[in-house]
C-alpha cells in the first residue's frame, strides 16, 4: 500500500510538473525585403557598349541582317555575328539596365531601360550613342510587389534580412482549423494571383519585317513608320519616321497583364494572360480596337498568318492555371476569332512558323516541329531534343533558338532532316 | 490514471540471466496546448536484467501526421521493482500530406519542403504480468516532437524578392503529456 501511494505520488507530481511546460510553440521565419530605388537618369548613364561577354540569362531574339541582337535580361543585349550560322561570334555587349525588349530598324536599336524608352545609334557599335529618350512610357515598371516609386525612380533590386516571429498554435488561429493544419498562403495578405512584372513575361510570336525580325516573346513590333510597344496594361504607338528622334504618337489602355505583340497585315495581334486582342491600324497613330478571343487565364505568345492564330499556352509562374497547350484560332472573321484546334504540349512558349511548317518551344520536351498544312489540324512531324526552349526565329531556312543552355541554330531547308548548324553555349 | 497505478502495484518482474528479444506494442494518448490525439508506438529490442533497449517506430498525428522513429531505453527502479524509467531519442519523418504538397497543382512550381527533426519523450511507467512472458505496460511521460516545413514560392505582396516569390519557414515545437497502454512480450 505505501508503495502504491509512493507511485502515485510520484506520477502525479510528475504530471503536474510537466503540465506547465505543455505550452506549444510555433515560429515563422521569413525574410524582409527592402527595395533599392535609383533613379532612371543614373540609370540611363550606364547605357555604354564594350566588348561581347558571355551570357548568362537569355531573353528575347531579334535578327536583322548578319546579325543576332540577344537580350540579356534586365541588363543589356548581346550583339552577335551570325554571317556563318555555324560560327557565330560574340561582337559586343550593350549595357542598358532593366533592359527586356528591342527592336533594331534603320542602324537605331529602339530599347527599353526600365520605364524609359531609347533609341540608340548602333551604326558603330562600339560607339553606340543614344539619340532619345521617351521617359515614363512603361510606368508599369515603377509598381512591383506592393511598392509605387515615383516618377524617375524605380526599383532596381531588394536587400534581404532574415527574421523569425512567434506564432500562435490555437484551435482558429491561423493554421489550425479543427485539429487539422490549413495552409498559411492565402493569410495574412498572402496571395497566389499573378503579379504584374515589368521582366520576363514571354509572349508574342516571331515577326517579320523590312528591318528585322523578332522573336514570338517580344513586346515591341514595327508596322510601317511606328513601333508599337505593349506594357503591362497599355499599348503605346511610337512614331520612329525620324528615325533617331522617335516621338510618342499615342497611348491607349488595353487591359492588364498584357505580354505580347504581333503585327499581322494592318492589324495587331496582342497577347495577355486572359485572351488575345486585334486592333487595327486604319490609323496608325491611334489602333482601334477590333475583336478578342479568351482563354483561361495563362500566359501565351501568339503569332498569325493569313487566316489563323497560333497560341501557345502555357502555366507557371505568374499565370494560373493548368493548361500548356497550342490554341488554333480562326480569323478570317476578325470580329469573331474561333478556336478550331487545341493540341496539348509540355510547356510551350515561343513559336514561329515559316510556310507550312510551325516552330514550338516546348520547353524541357524540346522544339516541336508541325505540318500545319491544314492550320486547323497541325501534324506533329518530329521533337528536336532540347531542354528549357524558350524563343524562336525562322529565317530563311534557319531557325535560331533560345534556350536556357544558349543559341542553337538549325538548318530546317529538310524537314526530313533538319540539322542542328552551331550552339552559341552560355556560361552558367 | 491513479486507478491503473494502483492495480498495477504487488507484482513482481521477472529476472532475466541472458538478453532476450523483447517487443512492447501500445496506444495511448497525448495531450498538449493544441490537441490531444490518439497515438500508435512499437518498440522491439532486447531486455537484460532490470534493462531493455529497442528500436522505437510510433504514428503520431498531433499537429500533422508523422512517424517518430526513435532509440528507447528502459530500466527498472528499485530491486524486483515492476517500475521502471524510459527515455527515447530519435526523429520525427512528418507525412507528406494533402495539405503539404510537393508541387502547387496551378503551376507546378515546388510547394512544400518537410524537414526531418527531433523526436523525444521521457517518463516512468508500471508493468504487470498477465501470463508467461508477458506483460501489461503502462507509462505516461513528457513527448517533445519538433515539427519542421519550408512554404515555398509564395507570391506575396510588400515582401518583394525575384518575381515577389518568397519561402516561409515554419518551425513547431510541440510539448505533450503521453499516455500510453501496451503489451510487452
Amino acid at each position: 500500500m505505501k508503495k502504491f501511494i509512493n507511485v502515485a505520488l510520484m506520477a502525479l507530481t510528475v504530471a503536474i510538473c510537466f503540465s506547465s511546460c505543455l505550452k506549444d510553440v510555433g515560429k515563422k521565419h521569413y525574410k524582409i525585403y527592402t527595395p533599392i530605388i535609383e533613379t532612371t537618369s543614373s540609370l540611363r548613364a550606364k547605357v555604354k557598349s564594350a566588348a561581347g561577354i558571355d551570357v548568362a540569362n537569355a531573353g528575347k531574339l531579334f535578327v536583322i541582317g548578319n546579325y543576332v541582337f540577344l537580350n540579356e535580361k534586365e541588363k543589356g543585349i548581346h550583339v552577335i555575328d551570325n554571317t556563318n550560322p555555324a560560327n557565330p561570334i560574340n561582337k559586343a555587349f550593350i549595357t542598358i539596365p532593366g533592359n527586356t525588349d528591342l527592336w533594331v530598324s534603320n542602324n537605331i536599336l529602339y530599347a527599353n531601360c526600365y520605364t524609359d524608352f531609347l533609341a540608340i545609334d548602333v551604326t558603330d557599335i562600339n560607339n553606340i550613342t543614344t539619340t532619345k529618350v521617351i521617359e515614363d512610357i512603361f510606368i508599369d515598371v515603377r509598381f512591383i510587389n506592393g511598392y509605387a516609386t515615383s516618377q524617375g525612380s524605380v526599383i532596381t533590386g531588394w536587400t534581404v534580412r532574415d527574421t523569425s516571429m512567434e506564432i500562435e498554435i490555437a484551435e482558429g488561429q491561423g493554421i489550425w482549423s479543427n485539429g487539422k493544419y490549413i495552409t498559411n498562403n492565402w493569410s495574412g495578405g498572402v496571395w497566389l494571383s499573378g503579379l504584374p512584372t515589368p521582366t520576363s513575361n514571354p509572349g508574342g510570336g516571331s515577326q517579320a519585317s523590312s528591318t528585322g525580325k523578332a522573336g514570338s516573346m517580344s513586346r515591341f513590333t514595327v508596322v510601317n513608320n511606328h513601333l508599337y510597344a505593349v506594357s503591362n496594361s497599355t499599348l503605346n504607338a511610337i512614331d520612329i519616321s525620324n528615325a533617331t528622334q522617335p516621338t510618342i504618337a499615342s497611348k491607349v489602355s488595353i487591359g492588364w497583364n498584357i505580354e505580347t505583340i504581333y503585327p499581322f497585315k494592318d492589324k495587331l495581334f496582342i497577347g495577355s494572360q486572359t485572351g488575345m486582342f486585334v486592333y487595327g491600324l486604319s490609323n496608325p497613330t491611334q489602333p482601334t480596337y477590333i475583336s478578342s478571343f479568351s482563354h483561361a487565364r495563362l500566359c501565351d505568345p501568339v503569332i498569325a498568318d493569313d487566316d489563323y492564330a497560333y497560341i501557345t499556352l502555357h502555366a507557371g509562374t505568374f499565370c494560373q492555371g493548368t493548361q500548356n497547350e497550342l490554341d488554333v484560332v480562326k480569323i478570317s472573321d476578325l470580329s469573331n476569332p474561333t478556336l478550331v484546334k487545341q493540341i496539348s504540349l509540355t510547356k510551350p512558349q515561343g513559336l514561329s512558323k515559316d510556310g507550312n511548317i510551325l516552330f514550338v518551344c516546348d520547353d524541357n520536351a524540346g522544339i516541336r516541329v508541325f505540318d500545319a498544312t491544314n492550320p486547323e489540324n497541325p501534324i506533329l512531324l518530329q521533337t528536336i531534343p532540347l531542354n528549357a526552349a524558350y524563343d524562336i526565329i525562322c529565317n530563311n531556312g534557319i531557325a535560331m533558338v533560345s534556350a536556357k543552355d544558349g543559341l542553337h541554330q538549325y538548318n530546317y531547308s529538310n524537314t526530313n532532316n533538319i540539322i542542328r548548324l552551331s550552339s552559341f553555349l552560355f556560361a552558367h | 490514471m491513479l486507478l491503473i497505478l494502483g492495480a498495477l502495484n504487488g507484482y513482481s518482474q521477472t529476472k532475466k540471466s541472458k538478453p532476450v528479444f523483447t517487443s512492447i506494442n501500445s496506444v495511448g494518448s497525448v495531450w498538449g496546448s493544441s490537441q490531444n490525439v490518439i497515438v500508435f508506438q512499437t518498440i522491439n529490442g532486447v531486455s537484460y536484467k532490470d534493462w531493455s533497449v529497442g528500436f522505437g517506430l510510433a504514428f503520431d498525428s498531433y499537429g500533422s501526421q508523422s512517424t517518430p522513429i526513435f532509440i528507447d531505453v528502459r530500466k527498472g527502479i528499485a530491486k524486483n521493482s515492476n517500475i521502471f524509467i524510459y527515455a527515447d531519442a530519435g526523429v520525427n519523418i512528418p507525412w507528406r500530406t494533402t495539405n503539404f504538397p510537393k508541387k502547387y497543382s496551378w503551376n507546378n512550381e515546388d510547394a512544400f519542403k518537410l524537414n526531418t527533426t527531433f523526436y523525444g519523450e521521457a517518463g516512468l511507467g508500471l508493468k504487470k504480468q498477465i501470463a508467461n512472458k508477458t506483460y501489461f505496460v503502462a507509462s505516461l511521460g513528457y513527448s517533445y516532437k519538433h515539427f519542421s516545413y519550408v512554404e515555398q514560392n509564395v507570391y506575396s505582396w510588400g515582401v518583394g524578392g525575384v518575381n515577389g516569390k518568397t519561402d516561409y519557414a515554419f518551425d513547431y515545437y510541440y510539448k505533450r503529456l503521453a499516455l500510453r497502454l501496451g503489451i510487452q512480450f
